[in-house]
């Protein structure tokens, strides 16, 4: 069966004088029917960019270079514009980190959601009102009616998440990209939203490709995880396998700085340095630098990703398994 | 009625009871200022008639209560004022305020077209400069709106008058009406508008630059907003997402910069009505203040002050109307 998604060789760059500067680094992902593939990473390890790839909604400073993003089948690389906005929103939907900025201020929930159904012919003006109350009960948004007339300034940040939610379905897309969707909200609410998402996987059999960095959040609703560091996946597992025991040092230290890993010392741990800067990355394993287990070898040559077992992991120095 | 409705009407009231003490503020100092002025009515009056002998001048002053203390005439304008009894012009020998409503409808006529191209203008083409930002239209339109924001109006007045009336004699160079043709109806709007072209450019040309500029900037603004990528992510195009999306939210600084520019744009009229004999408030202005028609100038200085006043309102409904986060308070 095709994937959902399927993403191979994927490139792209700081537009500028440096031609070095990737921001996403030969990256490959597959997305299965109804799966929850979590894409995890710091900061600045590229995994905003790689969501915002998949529609082509990168900002105009990065520019895709190489590679492939297949969904259900149709490059989206090569996609002409015409297509690309029948794609959005019908194959596959996004949502984002901040829902307190991601719906316009001037619009009413119902005048947003509504848009979405218009633009691709799943309603008419008669029918959309309707449509767009069903939409809001299905993310379990409290009185509907009301709340579909109001202004976004009106709800609070975990109901515009429903809402954005709401939107993001619509069109019954086949995968929907969520980009660290309970970051900006606060815990009781991230569980909500959590929640809501896997119930409506189930309920629509929709795919989610969740950005976060929260392994909290993804060793409850992941089915499978992918570790990205510096524009690059470095280790790609199911979700119980990957957290149980990890194969790349920089997963293994991901997750001993979860709080829950403090030992007898009670000291919080943290991986030592930073990230690398697009642009100045270093030679042979890009962790290197920040690796407890680096050598010599580490710091020459690129570790290839092998498969050993269910996890895939580019290491020279893997961690042993389970 | 809609709560929206009600709400809206009580806000405008209760604006307009706020600016009456503004208005009298106003009033007051408008008369203080043109009495510091040297000369009054009855200098200009002798002056005119050639030789007037003492006992002349001082009957003047007495019918026209000039001769009174100052506070006893300030009293009296303002205790006129508050019947809308704006006084009698010496000059005109007419009631001052039968010459502002003979004049306020050209002035108004002229204001809002003027108003009116220079927004449609500055939405289209800051609206383009944008889409197209650093690319050869948005040079051409940044470079055209510097050009004219520093061009003289009066100046660009009369270079129009020059080439579209004496050169290519396309359009009238004076006047609201061919006169004496005595058009009717349609023919009539034609004329007028026509007349109009020349007049409201060039007062609008100075704010459509302004406009432009203020556009193209709050448009690129916006456009890094979330929401705008939300837009594109539901497959709009990017002509939807231009004008549906982001320009109703670039345009809430247009809004509050005509309220501002309002005053700006009456001044302005001063001088176009003069270059293009438009029978408006300004021209009436300019001979106000040649001839020390001192109680027209009052009255015209009112009435200006009122018109301000009023934009600022209406600047703040259409504020409401275009953004709901902001309450009517």
């Amino acid at each position: 069966m095709t994937p959902v998604l399927s993403i191979s060789g994927l490139r792209a760059r700081l537009r500028g004088p440096d031609p070095s500067a990737f921001v996403i680094d030969g990256l490959s992902l597959q997305v299965n029917r109804g799966e929850v593939v979590a894409l995890v990473g710091e900061s600045g390890s590229g995994k905003t960019m790689t969501a915002y790839s998949v529609l082509r909604l990168l900002p105009p400073a990065i520019q895709l270079t190489e590679g492939e993003i297949r969904l259900g089948g149709q490059d989206v690389v090569a996609m002409e514009t015409r297509r690309l906005r029948d794609v959005r929103g019908t194959l596959a939907s996004i949502i984002f980190q901040e829902p307190m900025t991601s719906l316009n201020p001037l619009m009413t929930i119902e005048r947003q959601i509504a848009e979405m159904l218009l633009t691709h012919g799943k309603a008419t003006r008669q029918t959309a009102p309707e449509r767009v109350i069903e939409l809001l009960e299905l993310v379990r948004m409290p009185d509907p009616q009301t709340r579909a007339k109001q202004y976004p300034h009106s709800l609070s940040g975990g109901l515009r998440q429903r809402a954005m939610i709401a939107m993001a379905l619509a069109c019954e897309p086949q995968i929907l990209i969520a980009d660290e969707p309970t970051t900006a909200l606060d815990v009781t609410i991230q569980q909500q939203v959590m929640k809501l998402l896997l119930d409506l996987r189930d309920q629509l059999g929709m795919a989610i490709l969740l950005i976060t960095h929260d392994l909290g959040v993804v060793a409850e609703v992941a089915d499978r995880v992918a570790v990205m560091y510096a524009g690059r996946i470095v280790e790609e597992g199911p979700v119980v396998e990957l957290l149980e025991a990890p194969r790349h040092p920089y997963t293994a230290g991901l997750l001993a700085c979860l709080p829950e890993g403090v030992g007898d010392t009670g000291r919080l741990i943290e991986i030592p340095g930073l990230p690398p800067k697009p642009g100045s990355i270093p030679e042979g394993c890009r962790f290197a630098p920040r690796c407890p287990s680096a050598t010599e070898l580490c710091t020459r040559v690129t570790p290839e990703t092998r498969t050993e077992g269910v996890q895939a992991f580019a290491c020279h120095h893997p961690r042993m398994p389970a | 009625m809609s709560r929206n409705a009600q709400d809206l009407i009580r806000f405008v009231l209760r604006r307009l009871i706020q600016s009456l003490p503004i208005l009298l503020g106003i009033a007051t100092i408008n008369f203080l200022f043109v009495n510091l002025a040297p000369g009054d009515a009855a200098d200009v009056l002798a002056g005119e008639a050639g030789a007037a002998s003492p006992e002349f001048m001082a009957a003047l002053r007495e019918r026209y209560g000039l001769d009174q203390p100052f506070y006893v005439q300030f009293l009296v304008y303002m205790g006129k004022l508050l019947t809308f009894d704006l006084g009698y012009s010496f000059r005109f020998s007419r009631p001052v305020t039968e010459l502002l409503l003979g004049t306020l409808g050209p002035t108004l006529l002229l204001m809002s077209t003027a108003i009116l191209f220079a927004c449609s203008m500055g939405v289209f083409l800051g609206v383009l400069a944008a889409r197209c930002v650093n690319r050869w239209p948005d040079y051409l339109i940044s470079v055209g709106a510097l050009i004219a924001y520093a061009t003289p109006v009066f100046w660009l007045g009369l270079m129009m008058i020059v080439l579209f009336s004496v050169k290519l004699g396309w359009l009238p160079s004076s006047g609201m009406q061919t006169i004496g043709a005595g058009y009717t109806g349609w023919r009539k709007i034609g004329d007028v508008a026509l007349h109009l072209i020349m007049p409201a450019t060039v007062l609008g040309m100075y704010l459509t630059a302004f406009q432009v500029r203020l556009i193209r900037a709050s448009m690129l603004e916006i456009g890094e907003q979330d929401f705008v990528t939300t837009a594109r992510s539901k497959g709009l195009s990017e002509q939807t997402i231009a004008y549906r999306h982001v320009l109703r939210n670039a345009i809430l600084p247009m809004v509050t910069m005509v309220g501002l520019q309002v005053g700006a744009i009456l001044g302005g009229s001063v001088l176009i009505e003069t270059v293009f004999a438009w029978p408006g408030l300004g021209r009436l202005a300019y001979n106000a203040v040649f001839q020390r028609d001192l109680n027209l100038l009052l009255g015209l200085l009112f009435l200006c002050s009122i018109m301000v006043v009023v934009t600022n309102i209406l600047t703040e409904v259409a504020y409401r109307l275009i953004d709901p986060r902001i309450p009517l308070k």
